[in-house]
């Protein structure tokens, strides 16, 4: 069944919008850890992903500081433009708290979820008014 | 035109009439993150406890001490997210 073309949306990539934001930064990780739709919204209409971001640094207190200029920049998402679509909201989950690696390397842990919509596909004519 | 005055007799009803719901939800991801758990001995399986908390809430744990480190990762090992993923789900089809 073909799909309503008023909801034929290009999914947004909500990852790397957070890791193109954290990544001047160094030492993040960022990854999604879970992804959809809201269910009771059309299908497409509002984006979900769930999203960790790792902080390392030398020190406890420099991989703090990295995480919360991480988060800062992380919440500031719905109030920046993206070519991609809008972000509604984003809401900060868990964290940043201390979580050492397994060998006691500085690490803050954080988790967010960002909810996004797309911008709709340009239509035929509109794509054919771009210039080449 | 006449007022409708409402006097509330008994507040913890509220909390009453919600705490199904939210028991229902809480169980759903204890379940959901149980399944979502690697197993290798079951102990971290096992582990999930569901527990009311106060007058509507409830928390999701388990107390296996390297529980944390499949949930989050580490240098060493990817995560798993057996609560994150689980929770994710129920607030995508909850809401929150």
């Amino acid at each position: 069944m073909a799909a309503d073309p008023a909801l034929d949306y290009p999914r947004p990539d909500v990852e790397a919008l957070v890791w193109d934001t954290v990544r001047s930064l160094g030492g993040c990780t960022t990854w999604a850890y879970s992804s959809g739709d809201q269910t009771r919204a059309p299908a497409g209409w509002l984006s979900i992903v769930s999203v960790q971001v790792d902080v390392r640094a030398r020190s406890k207190h420099a991989a703090f500081q990295r995480a919360d200029q991480a988060r800062r920049l992380i919440l500031a998402l719905p109030y920046s433009a993206w070519d991609d679509g809008v972000v509604a909201d984003v809401v900060n989950l868990d964290g940043p708290f201390w979580l050492p690696d397994t060998d006691g390397c500085p690490r803050y842990v954080a988790r967010y979820e960002v909810r996004v919509h797309p911008l709709p596909a340009a239509s035929p004519a509109e794509r054919e008014a771009v210039p080449a | 035109m006449s007022a409708t005055r409402f006097t509330v007799t008994d507040p913890s009803q509220l909390d009453h009439a919600v705490k199904p719901l939210t028991g229902k939800v809480a169980q759903q991801i204890g379940q959901g993150a149980a399944e979502r758990t690697p197993r290798r001995t079951g102990r971290l399986a096992a582990g999930w406890r569901v527990q009311a908390t106060g007058a509507v809430g409830w928390a999701v744990t388990n107390d296996v001490p390297y529980g944390r480190f499949v949930e989050y990762g580490s240098i060493h090992n990817r995560a798993v997210a057996m609560l994150g993923s689980a929770t994710a789900q129920a607030r995508r089809t909850y809401g929150r």
